[in-house]
């Protein structure tokens, strides 16, 4: 193994371990205080008390946790595509975003949870009106950093695609949209977690299913051990939906930290030999 | 030379910022004629690079008249050629998609275009570098990318802000010459903004010096120098005469002080 390898295979393990390190201390030290000042279990359960919760029911569990997730994927999925495409809409036109923006941004600043009584009136009880929560929790980050992208295209730039007639189209799809893609990345990133937290909003409100109906009903028995375990659910299934926007984001932008562009090898022959051919004919 | 002029400029004036704005150009009469690589001389904020973009159909003159082959420029002319002091790159598209850009930006990409740009990008020495994106590779390579973007077409028509002037002093005489053999290929006409006297009198055929605030011509002079340049020709007499006259004239506008 090279020297570069051996330091590429230390970052890696060190990029995964160090976070595995952080979360060990942090059970280990909420372990120590619980047995220290003999917290009761009402209170504060231990880590492993948590953890038999967890393995006791792991179907229940686990069916609870697909409901809540895919409300808030549903919410994140609606907000980005919607918000990105009003963002795409104010920041193309003047006088739309005169119209519309300070709108969204009145209703925005009605809290959430002050309107999800009213949704449970027009969608019912099921999953549409959590749905409907998450996506107005989650679609202000995204209009807001969407538009920001969209706006922060170099003005010699622009300048080019104008001196070239570039329609206002391939303007959008082939500079503004990329230009932007940093900052829309960084808005999904924050819409991700709060879809999260709007799906919870919703079912705290009304619901038959998902973690914040298990949160609710276990407060109500004063089953402390179980709101935990719904807890360490939440937080991890919101690192792994960050993870997965962040995937996403290097799968959307190999440009940031490639150097060459992946091209099939048939291509790349094919432009050798055209080359080879043009410089022959060059020195004739 | 009495060629019909491709360029006609009668008394082009720029005000910014209405009437009582900053006046950038007053009352620029000039006629460049096809086939001309005339420089535009002159320190920065002296409105040569203004005169540049009312050229380029990016600003309207706010007085008198511009034509472009006898039609007024209203909007940016078809198969303009552009290089922008900044490099105006995009980080997204390889070095060849980016310089496609004119091509699809105008309609299509054709296999036609592949073609040229394949052949400008191996003309310049970067034959090697046909997939890498932008931020792997050295500002004066940036630069011959933008400049075989802005030839893509075969433009009739080049406009060059400051294209080097960012860049430190061996790479830009390297691009001085690789533009002058690009431009003895293809004979376009040229408009070379700098405020580099040595870059103006290497490359040009013509050299019209600017006045600061507001910008107008002072001087214009038709260079009586080879056809053929190379970077030794800088220490002739006869270029060292016209950087003299050229320095003078800065002078006496109290730019230079010694």
């Amino acid at each position: 193994m090279s020297a570069t390898e051996t330091r590429a295979t230390a970052a890696r393990w060190r990029s995964l371990m160090l976070p595995a390190c952080g979360g060990l201390a942090f059970l280990v030290t909420w372990d120590l205080v619980v047995r220290l000042l003999q917290v009761p279990a009402y209170l504060i359960p231990a880590p492993l008390a948590v953890w038999t919760e967890l393995a006791s029911f792991p179907l229940w569990f686990a069916q609870q946790t697909l409901y809540t997730a895919a409300v808030a994927l549903a919410g994140f999925v609606s907000a980005a595509v919607l918000g990105f495409l009003f963002a795409v809409v104010i920041t193309e036109s003047r006088l739309l975003d005169r119209l519309f923006f300070p709108l969204f941004v009145a209703l925005n600043s009605v809290p959430k949870v002050a309107i999800a009584p009213l949704f449970l009136i027009w969608f019912g009880t099921g999953s549409l009106p959590k749905v409907a929560i998450s996506f107005l929790v989650a679609v202000f980050a995204v209009v807001i950093d969407s538009a920001l992208g969209l706006r922060s295209v170099h003005p010699d730039v622009l300048d080019l695609a104008k001196a070239l007639r570039g329609s206002r189209l391939k303007v959008l799809l082939r500079v503004k949209l990329f230009a932007a893609m940093p900052s829309i990345f960084a808005g999904l990133k924050v819409a991700m977690s709060l879809a999260l937290v709007g799906a919870i909003v919703g079912e705290f409100v009304s619901s038959q299913n998902g973690l914040g109906q298990v949160i609710l009903s276990a407060q109500g028995t004063f089953d402390t051990a179980r709101v935990f375990a719904a807890l360490a659910i939440l937080a991890v299934l919101g690192v792994a939906m960050i993870g997965a926007v962040d995937l996403a984001e290097r799968w959307a932008m190999p440009w940031q930290h490639a150097t060459v562009r992946r091209v099939k090898p048939a291509r790349r022959q094919a432009e050798a030999a055209w080359q080879a051919a043009s410089e022959r004919g060059a020195m004739r | 030379m009495l060629a019909v002029p491709l360029i006609a400029a009668q008394r082009v004036s720029k005000q910014f910022g209405g009437p009582t704005g900053v006046l950038a150009l007053d009352g620029v009469t000039l006629d460049i004629r096809p086939g001309e690589f005339v420089s535009l001389l002159g320190p920065s904020g002296c409105g040569k690079s203004t005169f540049l973009r009312c050229l380029a159909g990016l600003e309207k003159p706010t007085g008198g008249a511009l034509t472009l082959a006898g039609a007024p420029i209203a909007r940016p002319p078809e198969q303009l050629g552009i290089a922008l002091q900044r490099d105006a790159l995009l980080e997204w598209l390889d070095v060849l998609d980016n310089v496609l850009l004119p091509a699809d930006f105008g309609g299509r990409v054709q296999q036609k275009h592949v073609d040229r740009a394949m052949e400008l990008l191996r003309m310049v020495g970067l034959g090697e570098f046909l997939h890498h994106y932008p931020r792997a590779l050295s500002g004066g390579m940036r630069q011959r990318v933008a400049i075989c973007r802005a030839l893509l077409l075969d433009p009739p028509l080049l406009l060059m802000d400051e294209p080097f002037g960012a860049l430190d002093a061996l790479t830009r005489d390297q691009l001085n010459v690789d533009l002058h053999r690009l431009w003895l290929a293809r004979r376009m006409t040229v408009v070379f903004v700098t405020h580099s006297i040595v870059e103006a009198l290497f490359l040009s055929t013509r050299v019209v010096v600017f006045s600061p605030r507001p910008g107008r011509p002072v001087d214009d002079v038709v260079l009586d120098l080879p056809e053929h340049r190379l970077l030794a020709m800088r220490e002739t007499p006869e270029f060292g005469v016209y950087a003299r006259r050229m320095r003078a004239q800065f002078e006496a506008m109290g730019l230079i002080h010694e």
